[in-house]
Parts: C-alpha cells; structure tokens; sequence
C-alpha cells in the first residue's frame, strides 16, 4: 500500500508543479491586461506581494499560482482529513491515508476561483459517500474526487459567469474553447488565442489541474510504469477519442469539426483519462475489459462533448458513467473466460 | 482468452515450443554483494554428514497416515515409517538408516513431522523386481519402495490413486525460480538414472509424458517416440508445473487428472531401477548473500537446515528460508527440515528488507497491472484473489482453481499489495472442491 500511496503522490508533482504556473502565468495575464479584481480575496494576497503583473518574474508567477492552489488543497485534505478521522474512531480502524490523493485530485479539477466553501462540501461528499461508506480505500467503485467534482459541478453550475479573470472559463463546463467551435467551427480559433502549443504546456484558462497535457502525460508515464494504471485503459481512451472525433469530423460541421488533437488538448478529457479512468478501484480488473473500457470512454467522451452545446466538458459524467459500468464489463469477460474453460476439455 | 492448444498433441510427435508471456524478471529482485547469491555452473556437488531428517506432513496435504514405525524403532533407508490410512499400499519410506526419535502431531491429530536420528554406516534397504517389469510390476515397485508419494496429481496436488490412470504425466525439469540451481547441471551428473527413470515411468503409465524444460536443454535421448519434449521459454513461473500443465493438457473443467513428477524424483526412480534401491538424496542449492558462498549441497530428503547449513553462513545476521525465496518457509524458532520439494535453502542478509515474509495489517487487493502476467495466460488473477479472499469455491472453481497449487500462486501474493500468502486460502477451496467431489462442476 505504502509503494502505491507514493507513487499516486509522485505522479501528481508534475501536474501540482505545471497547475500552479500555469494558473499564476493565466491570472497575472488578466490582471495585466487590466481586469477589475477588486473584490477577490485570492487577488487582493497577490497585491501583497507587490508583483508586477506585466513582469511578474518565475517567483511572482509561482506565487500568484500558490495563491490559487494552496487554499483549496490545505482545505480539501482537512476537510477529507476530518472526515477519515471521524470515520475511523466510529469503525475503530486505523486512518487511512487515501484521502490525501482524492483531495488532490479533487482540487485539480477545480477551476481557480473556486470558493473555499465548495471545496469543502465537494471533498466532505467525495470522502463520505465516495470512500467511506463503502469501507474506505480500495474498496470504491468510483474515484472520490470525480463523485466530488461531480457533486460541484452539478450545485455550482453558475460559477464565474461574468469573472473578470476567469470568464473564458465557462464555470465547470469546459473553457470557451468547446462554444467556438459549437458556434462558428474551426476557423475560429487562430484569433481567439488557442494554439496547440500553448493548449499543450498548459498556457491556457482552465481547471487548474488540466491545462498541462506535458505534466499530465509525464503523470502517466509514472502511473503506467508503476504498474498502477493499465496502458490498456489509456490507449483504448485515445482509439476511442480519435476514432470518434474522425468520425464527426466526417460527418458534420460546427462542434462536430474539431479535430482529434484539439479533442485531446482541451477541457480535462487527458487528466480525466490518466488520473482517473486508470485508477485500480473504479476500473475493470480484466485485460480484455480495460480495452473495452477504454474505447467505451473515448467514444463517450466525444459523443457526449458534441450532443451537449451548454456544458461541453464531458469528462466527469463520462467517467462517472464508465466506471459504474466497469463491473459490467468485467462480468462479461469473466463469463467468457470460464465458458471456454469449460469448453476446452471437451473433446 | 487461454491459448493452450485445444488438443494434447499425439505421442511422440516432435518437440513443442511454448514462449510464455509475462511473468516475474527474477535477476534483478535480490541484492547484490559480492557474489549474487546464485550458484555458479561448474560448482562441485559436496555432501555434509547429516544426522537428523524429518519427514513432513505439511508435503503431503490432505493425506492421513498411519505410523508404522514407532518412536524408537530402528529403521533402515528405504524401510516404511507412515502409510496413507485410506489407502494403504501407499507408504513413505524413510530416507536415512536410524532411529525414529520423535512423531510430532498438528491440528486435529494429523501428521506434522517424524523425525529420525541417523546412524553410521547407512544400511539400504532393496527391492527386487522381474527381469523385464510391465506396468503393474514397476507400480508395485514404486508403491513398496515409497517412491510413490513422489508422484502428484493435478488438480488438487495429491498422492494419486494406484489404480487410476492419469490424461497425461508431466516430467519437471526445468526451474525459473529465483536463484534456484540449473537442473541440467543436475541431470547431467546422473543422466543414467535419469533416462532409466524416464523409461520406467513411460512402463507405467500409457499416457502421453512431456518432458518439459527449457529451450535448448536438449535432455532426452528417447528414441522410441515415448516422450514428446516439450520447451517452456518466459520468466517465472514459466518453469512451474501448473503453467505446463495448463499449456498442454488443462484440468481446470474437473473432467480429468494428470500426474507431474520433478527430475530429481525421476532420477530417484532410475536409480531404483538400477540399484534396487531409490536415491534419497536430493541436490539442493545454498543460495542468497547470506551464504560465504552459494554452492550445490547432497542432502537426504528431509535433511535438518541446521545440520546442512553449519559453517556456510555468513557472520551477519541473516534469514533462512527453506525453498525459495518467493516461496519459502522462513526458519522460526522451530528447527528446520528440508520439504520434499524444496531444492533450495535461501539465506540474506537481515539488513536488506525481502518482500512479504513479515504480515501487515490486511489491505485491500489493489488491482495493479502485472498481476495477470504472473498466472498462466487465460487465468484471471484479480477475479480469482478475490474469489480466494471470499472463499467462494464455486466462483474460484470456474475461475481454474482446479489447475493451481499453492507453489503457483506464491508469485501473486508476493507481486499483491497485500502480501497475503493466498496458498493457505487455495488449499482450503481445494480441499472443499474434493470433499464435495468434481462430478458437479458450477
């Protein structure tokens, strides 16, 4: 358990390191070129340190980065720390650790302004419902801080409409990336900012996490070659992603135009694929279904960013869905395997 | 999906080459010092005098036996000390000339151990047999001689009935377990006993045997199509029985037995042949940096790891385990003795931590990758844990339990975040499975 709890925490540096840049590089961007942040706390600390926004330097981008992440993530694991406490006097077991890793994960997911009071109803529903009651680590069967994000997205779906900062972002439905295309298809997005290197490195508005396609597949990396995420959910995810996207590409026009890259680079469809599709619990446990599982995912993912115009970021009731249906999966395959047990010693 | 094939090629048919997937890289596990703790090729064979053995119950689960010689009693090598109360043409012969000191027993009066003093000189005991032995004749001889509880079935590892024929008999001769000896450096010591071994064994069954090692070993000299070769190449446990058997001639539908003995054992049976008297010594691997040097020792079956390893361990405290190291008894306060398998006594060093031999609070099995590489192909190792853990016969059944033995999902539990030993827990499926009977499969 220990080797996994390391691993899982390793993995997450790269995304922690990119997600505080990232967000501080997007934040003194806005500020510099002038938007109104009276009023926002997060804003106001950043003021404090006398960072100029328009040459804030390596350490004023880390800051203002900090300033973002740090709340939420000392938040998320007192509240999910509470909560295991709790938990573990009530049962009389010893506390588990698991809660660290889901109050990441979560915070991740979380767009930048989020309010300190979403976090902790989001992390006291992903650890009380996600983890708990089901017997705590290991024994879920959906990922804690996707039922987190899920649980937030769905009671705060009005979030930063009209942020001077953030108002690219859309709230949780995905950055004004997804509208574009739905609205005027891939002619327009040279003008609007979007370019595949910047989506790449993580220059761009989104959940703080996300951004960073480079930090998220160094993530995978780690989790692949640590034996923890299976190569097979994640190269299924991209078949399926690729395949779909090709496929509306043919098809129509408008949301149905955007590229398979672009798919891959935008919203958190790659976070979601490495971090949470592979996580052990809420998978299928048997080769042939990770395959299946990961094609399913992919296709899901597309299928349901092209139907939904308002909330185009489908990652977390895509995943939701898929993980619920992983049990499934491996139900079938376990069914084939023992049938062909049974049918090969008769001769 | 299993790929074995989906018929047990004919007799004789030229040799078959299976590559396995997956499994364990064992050459960068342990720790390195200044030998890495396996034994070089040209090593000499040497032979400690040894002065106690014990036969142990625990290698021959599920059977009862009965004593026949008492404590006290005098006895010579070869001579029968328990018989299997069900079945009493089945006996264990004693593998040293001596007297039997002490008859331990375990839960529910089984048999633990029956320990024997041995003497000088070493007296044997012969066995005649007719000029020209058929079948039943070298049963006879393998059933008065002990020889026979050698043999093991599969499912279930036991002793086989004497009066069933086995679907096929599969002849163990290749070993990936980790730092475990070459067993063609072995065979080529006592390559005459070993092709008489293999002929009596081809009298007495008339199934098809396989003569499984690895590729390149080249260790029959068969002619008369008897033995078709079959080669293994992968990692571990590509050299376990169970991955043989499961390639070539499944058991896990419950519809049919078959039977695998290890070299060495056949070696034993060649040297009955010749000598009329089996051999009872077994070559056994010192190995692990906690030995001055690792190095192939003589040992009788059930040679005391005290006796044997007297002066080859190294100053620092380090931990013994008889077999190897994934799956080992580690030395208690107990004293020790050689299991009828075990062809190898592991030492490291105390300072290095080695994987699994100490329990920790009990965790949920993490579906990681690699656990479905380290069980034959066509075994779903997460489904099968878990039925294990629930003790859900049924479902553990229809997932192969029938084809598994505690040895092959040793791997499993060393390679589990749990560091659960799940042998215990298959034994007791295993155990329901028989009791309950295979004519009712699902």
């Amino acid at each position: 358990m220990e080797r996994i709890q390391q691993l899982r925490l390793c993995a997450t540096l790269p995304v922690i390191i990119a997600a505080c840049i990232n967000t501080g590089h997007q934040f003194l961007i806005a500020a510099s070129a002038g938007a109104d942040t009276v009023g926002d706390w997060r804003a106001s600390l950043i003021q404090n340190f006398d960072i100029d926004p328009g040459q804030p330097g390596i350490v004023g981008v880390l800051v203002a980065g900090l300033v973002h992440l740090l709340p939420p993530l000392v938040v998320a694991i007192i509240t999910g720390g509470v909560w295991e406490r709790i938990f573990s006097e009530a049962r009389g077991r010893p506390l588990e650790k698991g809660f660290i890793y889901s109050a990441i994960l979560f915070v991740l997911l979380m767009h930048p302004a989020i309010p300190l009071f979403h976090v902790v109803f989001g992390m006291s529903f992903a650890i009380v419902f996600g983890s708990a009651v089901f017997g705590g680590d290991g024994k879920t069967f959906v990922t804690p801080a996707l039922l987190g994000a899920a649980v937030v997205q769905i009671s705060f779906p009005a979030a930063l409409i009209g942020h001077p900062v953030w108002q690219g972002l859309n709230g949780h439905a995905g950055t004004s990336l997804f509208s574009l295309f739905h609205e005027q298809g891939s002619a327009a997005l040279p003008w609007e900012g979007f370019e595949i290197g910047s989506a790449f490195i993580g220059n761009t508005q989104g959940m703080m996490g996300t951004t960073s396609v480079a930090a998220i597949i160094i993530a995978a990396v780690i989790l692949i070659y640590g034996r923890l995420a299976s190569w097979r959910i994640v190269a299924g995810s991209l078949i399926g992603v690729i395949g779909a996207a090709i496929i509306c590409n043919i098809i129509g026009d408008g949301i149905l135009d955007m590229p398979w890259y672009w798919h891959l680079l935008a919203g958190s469809l790659i976070f979601g694929i490495t971090f949470i599709a592979t996580d052990p619990g809420a998978s299928c446990v048997t080769n042939s279904g990770r395959w299946i599982q990961g094609v399913l995912t992919g296709l899901l993912l597309v299928l349901l960013r092209i139907v939904n115009p308002s909330h185009s970021d489908s990652m977390v009731p895509v995943l939701l869905l898929v993980s619920m249906l992983a049990p499934l999966i491996d139900h079938g395959i376990i069914w084939l395997n023992i049938r062909n047990r049974m049918r090969s010693q008769v001769e | 999906m299993p790929d074995q094939a989906t018929s047990p090629p004919k007799f004789g048919s030229q040799s078959i080459r299976i590559t396995i997937k997956g499994g364990l890289d064992t050459k960068n596990l342990f720790p390195k010092s200044r030998h890495n703790g396996s034994v070089a090729e040209s090593d000499i064979i040497t032979k400690p005098s040894i002065s106690r053995v014990a036969l142990l119950g625990r290698d021959y689960s599920n059977t009862r036996f009965d004593i026949v010689a008492d404590q006290g009693t005098t006895v010579i090598a070869g001579d029968p000390v328990l018989r299997d109360r069900k079945r009493p043409e089945i006996c264990l012969s004693s593998p040293v000339s001596g007297t039997i000191t002490a008859i331990k027993r375990g839960p529910r009066r089984s048999l633990a151990s029956l320990h024997i003093e041995a003497d000088n000189p070493q007296q044997q005991r012969e066995f005649d047999f007719p000029a020209d032995p058929g079948a039943d004749d070298i049963r006879q001889l393998l059933l008065r001689s002990g020889l026979w509880a050698t043999l093991r079935t599969r499912p279930f590892g036991h002793i086989p009935e004497p009066s069933q024929s086995p679907a096929a008999l599969f002849i163990t001769a290749m070993d990936t377990r980790p730092l475990a000896v070459e067993p063609t450096r072995v065979i080529s010591s006592y390559e005459r006993q070993f092709n008489e071994g293999l002929t009596a064994l081809g009298q007495l069954v008339d199934c098809p045997i396989y003569l499984c090692q690895k590729p390149g070993a080249g260790l029959s000299n068969d002619n008369t199509g008897r033995i078709t070769v079959a080669e293994f190449d992968g990692l571990h446990p590509a050299g376990l029985p169970g991955t043989h058997i499961h390639h070539l001639c499944p058991v896990g539908a419950g519809d049919r037995e078959v039977w695998h003995i290890d070299y060495q054992d056949v070696i034993s049976v060649g040297h009955l042949m010749q000598h009329n008297s089996p051999w009872f010594d077994r070559v056994v691997s010192l190995c692990g940096n906690g030995f001055k040097t690792p190095r192939l020792l003589l040992l009788p079956i059930g040679s005391s790891v005290s006796d044997a390893v007297q002066s080859e361990l190294i100053d620092e405290p380090s931990q013994i385990m008889t077999g190897s190291p994934l799956f080992a008894d580690a030395i208690g306060s107990d004293p020790a003795f050689l299991g009828l398998g075990q062809r190898q006594i592991t030492a490291f060093r105390e300072t290095e931590s080695n994987n699994g031999w100490f329990p920790t609070s009990k965790a949920t099995l993490i579906p990681t990758t690699d656990l479905d590489q380290l069980v034959p192909d066509g075994i779903l190792a997460v489904p099968l844990l878990r039925a294990l853990e629930t003790a859900d016969t049924d479902r553990a059944r229809e997932l192969g339990a029938l084809e598994l033995i505690e040895e092959d999902v040793a791997l499993l539990g060393y390679a589990s975040n749990t560091n659960t030993d799940y042998g215990p827990l298959l034994r007791a499926v295993l155990d329901q499975i028989s009791r309950e009977g295979l004519s009712t499969p699902g």
